[in-house]
């Protein structure tokens, strides 16, 4: 009986062995994630997979500020009337940029695999290339902590990868830590070996939206300047610090060859402000040597944002305010409009030295103005095509002004930037929005420069370059074609000048939203807000402001996002914190 | 010695000599009668092996040729008591009598079978006897109403090509799966039951049985937990040949049609929906327009056209018939069967207009074969084969790209009976051409066009199954003793042959008060285009096992392991699927008293990782039959008692979260947001490579009771627990980790519970001239999903958890709020208290839904649960049979219980199309009828989507029904008439399938299974004949 066990036992052994291996899956060139780092492609591919959760510009944030309102308003449930008329609360508020909470550390994860994992890496790649993917890792990583911050205030800082770990013990980051980790991340990059196969100040071709060590700079000049304002700042940095970082990266940029732009090419845009919008940025920096960053890619304003004339547009949307418009200076350097002398807006405070004429608004002022707003009266710019087209926003004109169509203007003007007049249904050639350029590194300068001195202080930025505030500021007013301004201000006064120029200069470009919110001046300019009804009676034009009524999203709890409900329930599951911004439930 | 023959066998083996042995027989013959003195047909004689040594004629007469060395003969016969003789008893006259518990009968476990007498588990047999009752082609048609515990949805309906939804003992998991169905022995590759069941016939099933219990369940490892469904073919005897042969014409009908709605019926609600919207009263139709209607002045300008009747036949003919052989010598014993079926379409068609291009068979229409061959050869003493083949062969002819009823059906009531139709007239003078397909503005399909103007499409479909066995008696070695090994082989393929064509569109042209019609569109009127579409599978099984029987005195025992693999490709899902799987089956029993049996299965499944791939199934089950004890004799009324009991584990390998799950899916494309990198590596999503079989611990208690041998009675209490059921798990993840949620992989954390009941009983007995049989069953199921991995909606929703806490498929919707008697706003100052509706404004007449958490408004948040399960959870059946002399009639109700349905879409919204209206609009809200206390049974209508038109108790239809689905009058010809043709046996039938429902629904519109816009279950009438020669 014996052999019977014996031969039962062999034969079903080998059926168990056989069927096991008849089960194992064959290979079918499938990677898996331990694969990735042994190979050149791949582990370029994870890099360039790192690139994806950048946050761009939306233009819609510019309808959250001050700066416009939205012909959207109208349609019932959409993100504009939420904000106006309704409030947002935690659930809608994902309506706006989707849910950068999540996507960024999506992107951060990734940055930290990649960081832990390149020095492992055996595939082929040059030690300069080496140096420069690692680089543009640490380099993402403290761009996305950036976005966060900005929108968060504090969040958690997390530097290698915790999936599939306990996350009970995870502790929101203060900011200023999060900021010394973004100055750090960015010093490790500009560490690495400059080289045009690594981590290069050029451009090359086909790597339009590569991060360069301009990048690095710019990232490191917003992050300080931010972490020392007012809804930020934790006393971990002070305006001195900052005036040193901003300095530090305004120098590293204008001694490698960026400037701003002065192109005018006459008959191709109003100003050389208004062409730097019209065209494609960096241009491997022949040409444009002041953009650092873009991300977005053309612009379709003429359709989403455009005028109702143009054939193919959809929607009015952006549509700039009457306080945008009071705003600009006139063009002989002084302000036109100061303030208001009622809670409505109606009745402006007119700086008489200006020569600011309530009959005739548009006369004379700022060149930014013209290259941003279409008013009425504004010419449809295309000397070039031979072209001429007044524009009509009275009531009852072409471009007439309306409450309840998404094509027409609720406010009397509509969105200029970027919008060229080259673009129509057969052809886009409208402009970028930049994330980072120049302009921003010479103002937030000039911001830290003040605060932490006084305007006209002249402090040494690197090499044998001294600037003050008032320079710098003025290096932008000069592009602009904008006269100086005047030495010996008070500290208060320049605040009130410079602030009003950052306003001009980057309209349109996403940073109101963020400016109003890091000096807590929101409230103070997002609630009432007017638009200009003109009417007209033959070759008469009548100006009469009107107000909107008072915009819902006002409050400190508008200050910063709200986190996502399911993320706040988990945590405070997990660790009994609750980690909601204060005001959002 | 026992070397020596070993090697023996391995010399007969090598020598392929398979010479039958020689052994002496003699001749025995003999009669079978009831205790009435009837003879009996088809008892089965078998030896002392349990072998079939022959089977009686219709006169009860039996001749068999009997090994000498076999001493004992047994007479078996479903509903009898069997009979045990001495073969030297010689001549016989043997005496069957009666019996309703069946104990005798052999019940089919798949790999094993057992006696009915001795089995411990749970197990519903159907069998071939019972199915043949229903005219029905295929044999999932007979199951409901049958089988305590199985529950079985049609879930298509056309005929001849119905598919099922079954359930066995509800759901268990929230991948709930189709039950494991075994062919003779041989798996059917998981989910593909419906390629594999529907072409057997009831003809040729000897029985089906459903495997409930978890040590029957626990032999198919991965794979048993949903239940099992055995089916066994019939198998030749040794003796004279039979040959059975039947005919059945049937005409089939729909059970229900929706209300016509005529075209002044239609222009009124239109009207009527117009002004609920705003745009006044009068909006598309004056007054004059309606009466006209109703008049019928003018036909062609006011029609009243009927788009169903004008396409569907009032019956489709379908013609069924068939043969099958059984019979054997020594050598080899077979049962041979061959089907036809033929339908003919449920439409009405046009005439090609001659030219050959345009001659075409325009109806659907179906025409199959199957076949089947069980071939069992002794090639010598101890070494038996088996071959089995079937298969079928359909031809399928749809109209235009392959639609069959499906596509068409709903386009029936998509254009309003006021529209002209179908073709444009000819009418003279008119400008636009005649005979073109008439549509509407927002209907481009108009179901005269499908089924007429767009060509044919062939269907050629092919199923082949064919099994190989050898069967070693090993018991010149060990006795008791054997051994088995086959190979199975099934295919699938289907070819089409598609020529298809477009048809020129032509709206009426509402500017103009003629009869105008203007063309719509391109598609324009062309010719056949040919195209091919054509897809298949297959499946391999290898199988082996080794048998081990003793009996001692009155210990009797029997072991079985076996082992075998399997392999499914198809030409849609990449790669191979690889199954293996090894069992063992213990059986104990003393004196048939007491009976234990241990089970265990162990499978392997290529979906998961190899560390997590294997997983145990063991499970037991005894089983003690009291009525044998001695201290029951003195209750000789109790002709059965006997107790069940079971548990086991049994495992799900099919969780459906898709292939090779304990993998990373990394993919490194080209491209990406930075040009100069070249590539991008996406982590599509994380493999858990834990990801494991789901396992279910379950136990069954049965309680066996009979009285008089008149009356049956089981009743069988289940539980069912799954602690590592598959789901997300993000619960506690916060996203800041950095893997998006929907990429974090699902693991083996959830938990579900069900529980239930079945209960049957049975009251029979034979007189003379007279027998009869009824009985009843019914189960009923609760399931409960206890962890998922859900996160909660918030603390502000009235139902913040949409799984976890209820049955797998409750659905959610609003309440209604019928506080007020019809649950609408009936007047201005009742509407402007109402809470804010996030989905639109409500009007007078429309729904009052309940803010449920008082918040003041109606949203997402005030949803609560408002059905029971997504499937009944009662299912039940009454039978009876009765036969009187040469009449016999049997019936059969089946029906559902607590079941309750959201419905939704065309016909039950009014606002699809140009208005798609149906009975319950006939009385929908207005001023009038609400002033004049009309019957209201539809809130206000509506041109477009209304809030009407969101999930809430006012569309939660109660589906229960209780339906007379099948009754069968019999008339069997004298004897000696159907002699005098040389048939022994001639019998004449009338029969029905789904004749009469009783439900709930609110409108005779559509049927409890069906929904407005699909194809109703089908009604059939039949006519028959069958014969025995």
């Amino acid at each position: 009986m014996k052999i019977y066990k014996i031969l039962a036992f062999v034969l079903g052994a080998m059926a168990f062995v056989s069927c096991n291996d008849k089960l194992d899956l064959d290979s079918d060139g499938h990677v898996d994630m331990s694969g990735v780092f042994k190979d050149r492609n791949s582990t370029r591919g994870y890099l360039n997979a790192c690139y994806n959760y950048r946050l761009g510009t939306d233009l819609n944030a510019s309808s959250l500020t001050d700066e416009a309102y939205d012909s959207r308003v109208i349609t019932v449930g959409s993100l504009f009337d939420w904000w106006y008329n309704k409030g947002m609360t935690t659930d809608n508020f994902g309506s706006y940029e989707g849910l950068p909470w999540t996507s960024e550390f999506v992107g951060i994860r990734k940055c930290n695999v990649f960081i832990a994992n390149m020095p492992n890496f055996t595939g082929y790649a040059t030690d300069a290339e080496k140096a420069g993917w690692l680089a543009q890792a640490y380099c993402l990583r403290a761009y996305y902590y950036l976005q966060l911050f900005k929108r968060y205030g504090q969040v958690p800082l997390i530097l290698t990868d915790i999936a599939n770990t306990n996350y009970a013990g995870v502790k929101k980051a203060k900011v200023g830590e999060i900021v010394k980790q973004i100055l750090a991340d960015c010093d490790q990059a500009l560490s690495s070996v400059e080289d045009d196969q690594a981590f290069s100040w050029n451009v090359l071709d086909g790597q339009g939206t590569i991060f360069t060590r301009a990048t690095a700079y710019a990232i490191k000049s917003e992050a300080i300047l931010y972490a020392v304002s007012p809804l930020f700042d934790d006393g971990t940095y002070t305006w001195a610090d900052a005036q040193k970082v901003c300095g530090e990266a305004l120098y590293q940029c204008l001694t490698h060859d960026y400037s701003l732009w002065n192109i005018k090419a006459d008959g191709e845009a109003e100003n050389a402000y208004a062409y730097y919008f019209l065209n494609t940025p960096f241009d491997k920096r022949i040409t444009d040597k002041e953009s650092i960053l873009t991300l977005n890619g053309q612009l379709s304003i003429w359709s989403w944002y455009g005028v109702p004339t143009s054939e193919g547009q959809g929607q009015a949307g952006v549509c700039p305010t009457q306080e945008l418009v009071d705003a600009y200076e006139m063009a002989n350097g002084e302000p036109a409009i100061t303030g208001y002398s009622d809670a409505d807006h109606l009745k402006p405070i007119i700086n008489s030295a200006s020569g600011y004429d309530e009959s005739n608004p548009y006369a004379n002022r700022d060149p930014r103005f013209y290259a941003s707003v279409y008013y009425n009266g504004s010419q449809w710019y295309a000397p070039a095509a031979g072209r001429s087209y007044i524009m009509q926003t009275y009531e009852g004109g072409a471009e007439g002004i309306s409450q309840k169509d998404v094509k027409h203007t609720p406010t009397g003007y509509y969105l200029r930037k970027y919008n060229s007049w080259r673009s129509s249904k057969s052809g886009n050639s409208d402009g970028y929005v930049r994330i980072f350029r120049l302009a921003e590194l010479y103002m937030n300068f000039a911001e830290a420069a003040y605060q932490a001195g006084s305007p006209d202080t002249k402090v040494s930025i690197g090499g044998s370059m001294s600037m003050s505030a008032r320079d710098a500021v003025n290096a932008i007013r000069e592009r602009a074609g904008m006269p100086d301004l005047p030495a010996g201000m008070s500290k208060d006064n320049f605040q009130t000048r410079y602030r009003n120029e950052r306003r001009i200069e980057f309209a349109f470009e996403g940073q109101r939203f963020y400016d109003l919110r890091r000096w807590k001046v929101m409230d103070d300019n997002c609630k009432v807000l007017s638009g200009m009804d003109i009417t007209k009676d033959g070759s008469n034009l009548t100006y009469k402001r009107f107000r909107f009524t008072n915009r819902a999203a006002v409050g400190d709890k508008y200050l910063l996002y709200p986190l996502g409900r399911e993320e706040v329930n988990k945590m405070l599951k997990l660790s009994g914190e609750n980690w909601q911004n204060s005001g959002w439930d | 010695m026992i070397k020596k023959k070993i090697y023996m066998c391995i010399l007969v083996l090598l020598l392929g000599l398979t010479f039958p042995a020689l052994s002496q027989n003699i001749s025995i013959s003999g009669t079978v009668k009831d205790a009435q003195g009837e003879p009996l047909m088809g008892v089965v004689v078998t030896d002392d092996n349990g072998k079939s040594v022959g089977i009686s004629d219709v006169d009860g007469n039996f001749t068999v040729s009997q090994s000498l060395s076999s001493a004992k003969m047994t007479f078996t016969l479903l509903g009898y008591k069997s009979v045990t003789v001495k073969s030297s008893d010689s001549p016989f006259s043997i005496v069957m009598s009666y019996d309703i518990h069946d104990l005798n009968s052999t019940v089919e476990l798949g790999y094993t079978s057992v006696s009915k007498e001795d089995f411990s588990g749970s197990v519903s047999v159907l069998h071939g006897k019972q199915m043949q009752h229903a005219p029905v082609t295929d044999i999932r048609e007979t199951f409901s109403g049958n089988i305590p515990g199985l529950y079985s949805g049609e879930s298509y309906s056309e005929p001849a090509r119905q598919s099922y939804d079954f359930a066995i003992r509800g759901i268990s998991t929230k991948y709930k799966n189709q039950p494991l169905v075994i062919v003779d022995g041989v798996i059917c590759y998981p989910g593909l039951s419906g390629y594999t069941l529907d072409y057997i016939t009831p003809n040729e099933i000897d029985q089906v049985s459903i495997l409930k219990d978890p040590a029957s369940q626990s032999l198919f490892g991965g794979e048993g937990t949903e239940g099992v469904i055995v089916v066994t073919t019939k198998k030749g005897v040794k003796g004279k040949t039979q040959v059975n042969c039947y005919a059945d014409f049937s005409m089939l009908e729909p059970t229900t049609k929706p209300r016509f709605i005529n075209s002044w019926e239609y222009a009124e609600m239109r009207n009527q929906a117009a002004f609920n919207d705003g745009y006044g009263s009068n909006y598309y139709y004056s007054n004059q327009d309606i009466d006209n209607y109703k008049n019928h002045t003018d036909p062609y300008l006011y029609p009243n056209t009927n788009w169903y009747k004008m396409n569907m036949r009032q019956f489709m003919p379908m013609e069924r018939g068939g043969v099958n052989l059984s019979g054997g010598n020594e050598w080899i014993t077979f049962f041979t069967n061959v089907n036809v079926m033929h339908d003919d379409g449920p439409f009405k068609t046009e005439k090609g207009d001659g030219q050959k291009s345009n001659d075409y068979h325009r109806n659907l229409h179906e025409f199959w074969f199957n076949y089947r061959s069980n071939l069992d050869f002794k090639l010598s003493s101890w070494l038996g084969a088996t071959l089995n083949i079937a298969g079928n062969v359909k031809k399928e002819h749809t109209p235009g790209g392959g639609y069959f009823m499906s596509t068409i059906y709903p386009h029936l009531f998509s254009i309003p009976s006021a529209v002209y139709g179908p073709v444009t007239p000819a009418i003279d003078g008119a400008d636009y051409p005649s005979n073109q397909v008439i549509v509407t503005q927002n209907e481009n399909d108009s179901p005269y066009g499908l089924i007429n103007r767009t060509g044919y499409t062939n269907y050629t479909v092919n199923n082949l199954y064919a099994k190989f066995g050898l069967n070693f008696d090993l018991g010149f070695l060990v006795k008791g003793l054997t051994f088995g090994g086959s190979i199975a082989y099934k295919s699938y393929s289907r070819k089409g042959l598609m020529t298809t064509k477009n048809y020129r569109r032509y709206q009426r042209d509402i500017s103009s008060s003629d009869l105008e019609f203007i063309r719509k569109g391109t598609s324009d009127n062309s010719s056949l285009s040919y195209g091919t579409d054509s897809d298949e599978f297959y499946d391999l099984y290898y199988r082996g096992d080794v048998g081990y029987k003793l009996d001692l005195g009155d210990h009797h025992m029997t072991a079985k392991a076996f082992g075998w693999y399997q392999r499914y490709e198809s030409s849609g899902s990449g790669l191979p699927y690889d199954h293996a799987l090894f069992g063992t089956d213990l059986n104990y029993n003393y004196m048939h008293k007491y009976a234990l049996r241990l089970t265990m299965g162990y499978s392997g499944d290529s979906e998961f990782k190899r560390s997590e791939r294997w997983t145990a199934t063991p499970a037991a089950s005894a089983s003690w039959t009291i009525s044998k004890e001695n201290f029951m004799k003195s209750l000789p009324f109790v002709s059965l008692a006997k107790l069940r009991l079971a548990y086991g584990v049994t495992a799900n390998d099919r969780i459906g979260i898709g292939r090779f799950y304990f993998e990373d899916k990394v993919n490194v494309v080209g491209g990406g947001p930075i040009g100069s990198l070249g590539y991008l590596t996406s982590e599509n999503s994380y493999g858990n490579p834990n990801i494991h079989a789901e396992k279910f611990y379950k136990s069954n208690i049965g309680i066996d009771l009979g009285l008089f041998n008149w009356f049956d009675f089981s009743l069988d209490i289940f539980s069912e627990r799954c602690n590592n059921m598959v789901c997300g798990n993000t619960v506690e993840t916060p996203s800041f980790q950095g893997i998006p949620l929907g990429s974090i992989p699902q693991t083996n954390s959830g938990k579900m519970k069900n529980h239930g009941y079945e209960v049957q009983f049975s009251v029979g007995q034979q007189f003379k001239d007279f027998e009869f049989k009824v009985g009843a069953n019914m189960a009923y199921y609760k399931d409960k999903i206890l962890k998922n991995g859900e996160t909660s909606l918030g603390d502000d929703y009235v139902a913040p958890y949409r799984s976890e806490g209820w049955a797998w498929g409750q659905a959610f919707g609003y309440k209604v709020d019928y506080s007020n008697g019809n649950g609408m706003y009936n007047f201005q100052s009742e509407l402007d208290q109402a809470p804010k509706y996030s989905f639109g404004t409500p009007r007078l007449g429309d729904l009052k839904y309940m803010d449920l958490n008082n918040d003041g408004t109606i949203n997402d948040k005030d949803k609560t649960a408002l059905t029971y399960s997504s499937i009944p959870r009662i299912t039940y059946g009454i039978n009876g049979y009765l036969k009187y002399k040469n009449l016999d009639f049997s019936v059969l109700f089946d029906g559902w219980g607590k079941y309750k349905y959201i419905y939704s879409g065309m016909g039950i919204y009014e606002s699809s199309y140009d208005g798609v209206y149906s009975s319950l609009h006939l009385h929908a809200w207005t001023q009038d009828r609400w002033n004049n206390d009309e019957c209201i049974k539809y809130p206000a209508l509506s041109t477009k989507t209304s809030t009407n038109h969101q999930p809430s108790d006012f569309f939660v239809y109660n589906c229960a029904f209780f339906r007379l689905k099948n009754v069968e009058i019999g008339y069997t010809l004298p004897k000696n008439w159907s002699k005098a043709v040389r048939l022994q046996n001639i019998r004449f039938v009338l029969s029905g399938q789904n004749l009469i429902t009783w439900d709930h629904m609110k409108s005779n519109d559509f049927g409890p299974e069906s929904n407005y816009s699909t194809v109703p279950v089908y009604r059939t009438y039949n006519v028959g004949v069958r014969a025995s020669f």
